[in-house]
Formats: C-alpha cells, sequence, structure tokens
C-alpha cells in the first residue's frame, strides 16, 4: 500500500527533494533524520523525497539547466542521505537497482562522458565502481568478479579504445565468466553494429541512453 | 624565463597533493563567478559577436583563471602553477611571423586580429576519420593536398594496421604510426609539394612513443613540422602529453596543443567552456611552450565531438576573439563535423566553421572531420576541405556582423539534423581513386551550396 504522508511529513519529503536539488548533502542527510525520527518509511523517503529531487536533476542536466558537477553533488547528497536510511530499511526493502563496474579503457584517458555516465547510473539508483581512465581489461572482470557485479560498462573516445573492448569480452568468455555479466559499450567511436560486432550486450549513444540500457538489461520499469 | 624546460617539469612534484574530484568540483562556481564580474554572456544570436569589449573581458577572465588554477597534473596529482607576469613574459616574447614546411611548400604564420585582412592559414585533413589504411589512406591525403587553399596537412585515422586492430601500447601502435607518416609522405610527394607542413597526431596510436617515434627527418616529421600535445579537459595535463611536447621541441618540431573545453562538462555553460578554454590556451603557450594551439569545444548533447553546434561555435569565435585582440599568439579552431560526406548538411557546417575561424582573428582547421562509429570507416572526402579553405579566403577582411549574418544562415541548413545525419556516403563512391575525379553528383552537390554561400554574400570565387 503506498505511504500517505500527513502534513509535516510531507514538508521532510519536500526538503529531501530541495537538498537533493541542491546538492547539500549536510541538509539532504539532516532530512533523512528527521524523516527516521518522523515515522516515514525510510523507502518512502527515497521513492517520494529523494528520487523525484534526482529525477528532476537529471532533467535539468538534459536540458543544460545543470551541469556535471552539479548532479555530481546531488549524486552525493542524495548517497548520504540513503546511507542514512538504509540500516533502517523494513526486511525485503531494497533500493539498489544493480552493481555497474564502469571505466575508460587502456590508453583513453577521455574520461568526462564516462563521469557523466557514472553520476546518471547513481543518480537512478546504481551502484557504480569507477574504475577511473585507463583501465587494464583485466581489471573491469577482476573488479566484476569481486564486487559481484550486474553489469560491466566499457567508454572509450579514441578509436583504439575499440579492440580492448573486444579483447575484454573475449578474455571474460575465455574465463568462463562472459554469461555472468551483461557488458555494455559507449563513447565516440562506438556503435551498435560494432557492440554486435564484438558480442556486447548493448551500446548506448548517449548517458540517458545508458541508463535505459542498463534497466532494460536487467528487466527494471523506468 | 618560463616554460616547459625548466618551470614547468620543475613545479610537476612541488605543492600539495590535489584530489582531481577536488579540483574538477572547483571549476564551475570559479568559472561562474568569473563570468558574472566580467559579465559574459552568450547571446544565441551572435554566434560571432562583434563586442570588442566581451572579447577582452574574456581575456581577463581567463588570464585570472589560468593564474589561480593551474594545470592539474594526472602523474602527480599536484597542480603546475604560473604567475601572470610570467604568462606575459612568454606572450610578449612570442616570435612573429613564423614560417612552417619547407622550401616552396613553406607557409608564413602571421598574426591575425578580428577581421583581418591578413590571410589566414588553413590546415587541411581528417584526424579523427577512421580510413582505409594504405593506398586508400594515401589517395585521401593527396586529395587533401592538392587543394589549393591546403597551407598545412594533417592526419585521418588508418581503421588498421597491416589488417589488424591496434591496441595502445602494443608494438603494432608504434608500427602503424611509422605507416602512416608514410603514407602521408608519399602523398605529398605524389602531388608535388613534399614540404608542406604535417600537422600529425597519428590516429593509429594513443600515447606518446609512436608519436614521438614518426620525428624523423627522412621519413617522418620534421623540424618545422607539428607535433600535438593536448591539455586534458578541463585544465590538466600528465606526463604523456608533456613527453611529447618536450620530444617535439628538442627536436626543432613546433608544438600545437588541443584542447577541448566542454560545454555542460565541468566548466558547466558555454560561459564558463569559453573562460576554461582560453585559460588553456594560456597555459599551453607557458607550460608546454606551444607555438599554435587548437580550439575543440564540445558539446555535451554531440557524442562525436562536433564543433559545429551553435554554442560551441561562439565557445571558438569568443576565445579567438579574446586571445587574438590581446595577444599574438595563434589559435586554429578545430573542424569537426557532424554530418558525413556525400551531404549539404556538411558543407554547410565546413563553411560555417570556416567563416567563424577567420572573421574572429584565427586560422582555420585542423580539419574538417568527425568521428564515426565503430567499422563505419571512410565517411570523409576532401571536398569538405575544399569548401572549408574556400570559406576561409573568401571570409577573410569579412566584417563580423556580416559574417554572423551568414553562420547563421548555414546553421539553419544543419541544425535540423545535428545529432542526428543523413548517411552520406563513403569515399570511395566519391571519388574515383584511380583518377583521383570527383563524383559528378557529389560535384553537384558542392556546387549547389557555393551558389547558396555566395547567393548569401559569401564573396566565393
Amino acid at each position: 500500500m503506498a505511504f500517505e504522508p500527513n502534513d509535516d511529513q510531507q514538508a521532510i519529503l519536500d526538503e529531501l527533494f530541495q537538498a537533493v536539488i541542491n546538492g547539500d548533502t549536510d541538509r539532504c542527510v539532516d532530512a533523512a533524520g528527521q524523516s527516521l525520527a518522523a515515522g516515514i518509511p525510510p523507502l518512502a523517503a527515497i521513492e517520494s523525497g529523494l528520487t523525484p529531487g534526482i529525477r528532476e536533476v537529471g532533467d535539468r542536466f538534459g536540458r543544460m539547466e545543470m551541469f556535471l558537477p552539479e548532479m555530481v553533488l546531488s549524486a552525493e547528497a542524495m548517497q548520504g542521505a540513503v546511507g542514512v536510511l538504509e540500516p533502517h530499511f523494513a526486511t525485503g526493502d531494497s533500493y539498489d537497482k544493480g552493481t555497474v563496474i564502469l571505466g575508460t579503457v587502456k590508453g583513453d584517458i577521455h574520461d568526462i562522458g564516462k563521469n557523466i555516465v557514472k553520476a546518471l547510473l547513481t543518480v537512478n539508483g546504481y551502484q557504480v565502481i569507477d574504475l577511473g581512465r585507463d583501465v587494464p581489461l583485466t581489471d573491469f572482470i577482476d573488479r566484476a568478479e569481486d564486487e559481484d557485479a550486474d553489469i560491466v560498462a566499457m567508454s572509450g573516445l579514441l578509436t583504439t579504445s575499440l579492440p580492448l573492448m573486444r579483447d575484454t569480452i573475449r578474455l571474460m568468455q575465455d574465463d568462463g565468466v562472459r554469461d555472468k555479466y551483461r557488458v555494455i559499450i559507449g563513447g565516440g567511436p562506438t556503435s551498435q553494429e560494432y557492440a554486435d560486432g564484438i558480442g556486447a550486450d548493448g551500446y548506448a549513444n548517449t548517458a540517458f541512453d545508458g541508463v535505459e540500457l542498463c534497466d532494460q538489461l536487467l528487466g527494471i520499469e523506468a | 624565463m618560463p616554460g616547459l624546460f625548466f618551470d614547468t617539469m620543475e613545479r610537476l612534484n612541488m605543492g600539495p597533493r590535489v584530489r582531481e574530484e577536488a579540483f574538477d568540483k572547483a571549476i564551475l562556481p570559479r568559472v561562474r563567478a568569473l563570468a558574472e564580474k566580467y559579465e559574459i554572456k552568450l547571446d544565441p544570436e551572435q554566434i560571432v559577436p562583434s563586442d570588442d569589449a566581451m572579447a577582452d573581458r574574456l581575456f581577463a577572465a581567463a588570464l585570472e583563471f589560468a593564474v589561480e588554477t593551474g594545470l592539474w597534473v594526472l602523474d602527480t596529482q599536484k597542480v603546475v602553477k604560473f604567475t601572470e607576469a610570467e604568462i606575459w613574459e612568454r606572450l610578449d616574447n612570442l616570435r612573429t611571423p613564423l614560417w612552417f614546411g619547407y622550401g616552396k611548400d613553406q607557409v608564413c604564420l602571421r598574426p591575425r586580429i578580428p577581421e583581418s585582412t591578413v590571410r589566414p592559414l588553413v590546415l587541411g585533413g581528417a584526424a579523427g576519420s577512421s580510413v582505409t589504411e594504405g593506398e586508400v589512406y594515401t589517395k585521401l591525403m593527396m586529395a587533401y593536398a592538392m587543394e589549393p587553399t591546403n597551407d598545412m596537412l594533417t592526419n585521418a585515422n588508418p581503421a588498421y594496421i597491416e589488417g589488424r586492430e591496434v591496441r595502445p601500447f602494443s608494438p603494432l601502435e608504434t608500427h602503424g604510426a611509422i605507416q602512416e607518416v608514410g603514407w602521408i609522405r608519399e602523398a605529398i610527394r605524389r602531388v608535388g609539394r613534399p614540404g608542406i607542413p604535417l600537422f600529425v597526431a597519428p590516429g593509429s596510436s594513443a600515447t606518446a612513443p609512436p608519436a614521438i617515434a614518426i620525428i624523423n627527418e627522412e621519413r617522418g616529421l620534421r623540424k618545422g613540422d607539428f607535433i600535438y600535445a593536448a591539455i586534458l579537459t578541463e585544465m590538466k595535463t600528465d606526463y604523456d602529453r608533456l613527453s611529447r611536447a618536450v620530444a617535439g621541441l628538442e627536436n626543432g618540431l613546433h608544438v600545437a596543443t588541443l584542447l577541448a573545453p566542454m560545454i555542460g562538462g565541468w566548466a558547466g555553460p558555454a560561459e564558463g567552456a569559453a573562460i576554461a578554454g582560453t585559460a588553456a590556451t594560456l597555459m599551453a603557450a607557458v607550460a608546454y611552450d606551444a607555438t599554435i594551439v587548437v580550439n575543440h569545444p564540445v558539446h555535451m548533447s554531440l557524442k562525436n565531438g562536433a564543433t559545429t553546434h551553435p554554442q560551441t561555435l561562439w565557445v571558438q569565435s569568443i576565445s579567438g576573439q579574446a586571445m587574438s585582440r590581446n595577444t599574438s599568439f595563434p589559435m586554429g579552431q578545430n573542424v569537426f563535423v557532424d554530418a558525413r560526406a556525400g551531404t549539404r548538411e556538411v558543407l554547410f557546417e565546413a563553411a560555417a566553421n570556416a567563416i567563424v575561424a577567420v572573421s574572429s582573428g584565427q586560422h582555420t582547421g585542423p580539419g574538417p572531420s568527425g568521428v564515426v562509429g565503430g567499422d563505419d570507416i571512410n565517411m570523409i572526402s576532401a571536398v569538405e576541405m575544399r569548401i572549408m579553405g574556400q570559406a576561409s579566403r573568401a571570409a577573410t577582411g569579412m566584417s563580423r556582423t556580416d559574417a554572423n549574418a551568414i553562420v547563421q544562415k548555414c546553421i539553419d541548413e544543419y541544425e535540423p539534423t545535428l545529432g542526428n545525419p543523413p548517411p552520406g556516403k563513403p569515399l570511395t563512391e566519391l571519388y574515383d581513386l584511380d583518377t583521383m575525379v570527383v563524383d559528378e553528383e557529389w560535384w553537384g552537390i558542392y556546387e549547389s551550396v557555393v551558389a547558396q554561400l555566395k547567393d548569401w554574400g559569401l564573396p566565393l570565387r
């Protein structure tokens, strides 16, 4: 049954919403504490306060009314609040959509696109393990194994990045772990055709498409 | 004297550690404050603004930002900084004019200002675009070198080397770079322009060793050619980039610094990207001892890095005006198109970008090129470069007001498909590569676009 807030509880949900948009971690964490004290179920605080706020951030980012650093701050604010709420989840409650191993492949130091994907996935409920730039292909696999990940996401801007994406998938096959993960690619020279050709599970043209793709691959309704 | 050989190298390991995340997050609030302080504002109706005072204010903002921000170093996680006096010492001692290349193919770069009647240099080529290796690559380079407006030649990206995909740091990467510059040398010999200056960042390589391996007086890059050493987005460098610069300078090459301020990224809106990009230009001059900067602003919405989004064109224009009005340090404007060869759209993109660059006091190119996906190769031809070069000549001396009017009309032609361009055709269908004759239909499209540009007032011959 959907949570029906009273006026005081609604004010706290509104505060969570606004604190996320403002990227104010302290304010967001405070509001999360207030929501627990006010008897708001933790999952309801996320779904009715934080998530609408972060969706608004994503929409504003798409319209270029907010920018990457602001979206990162919003994601951090939301994560801070979730950290307060999560220990109080009822049995069976879950917020994480899944774990994504993300990085720019070896030899490629262009990471802004990857950073945008990270921020968007994070604000949409994914736990993102960011391996950074210039990532050896073995690191993608080792971290996926260590973190029991759902998705391995590889990014690159240079055409020389493409074969390393193919190599990673091949190595996953050789190691017998390919079927444990969904593998997706993105970045300047990538395409659906290339993704199909190397046996990736998906390709995202934009960072926003990347979120939809992850949802789709994990069978999550938006 | 500040510069790469002592001050930059010394400062790479000085000062406290600065975490990258903290460095990145500090950029937007700072450029926002500077944009407000110096009243820098994009007017979408003025892609080529005629506001000298705003250009000068942008320069002041960028200088302030460069001095206080410095360059973050990936390998040491420290920040290299230069004082305003050190930056001016470099800028006040630039040698002009500069000569590039050899013999009859030498070209001269003279300082320009907005609306200058001084002829700009045109840098033709297709860095970033994948092309079939070997003879097709060589023929494409011949086609570029045959264009009369082309002053300097840049490379394309061979899709494969010896039929194989190239991995960074692999021996094939170095072999590929050597092959590539060999094909370029062969191409310019065949068309009788053996001394044309080369502006080459090997497309088959991502790392410094191959870029340095092609410095070779006999078969590769020579004194008077250029080596690329980028400043990373935003305001960052690393040992790889600096090593390229050192290798180039010690061998008598010029350093060309590519930079890509991002609209929507760490510097936020177009105004922030203009400040960050202009500041990075100053850092290239002082920290890399660069001869020229190639400005390649990108827009978050365009995955392939096209420079022809109206906001990126504005960043190119105002940044170029800021630098050329206040210094004699030259800028080229990377021309990266969204559409592909064989379409009207790509020609309007190339022309618009050239007009913006030249009327704003800069030089045109390298380009036009563009990144296309995966195995989708050869989607480029020299006809786009032809119109880019011709538009550059025609826009020389043009007022910014007139330039803005024509650029706006060009944008109207290609903007509806920006981000989702028509498919175009490959080089192998657009040229008879045996005879180097352009396909009749493609030539007809080119002529129709030339006629349209003339009708709008661009004085093309």
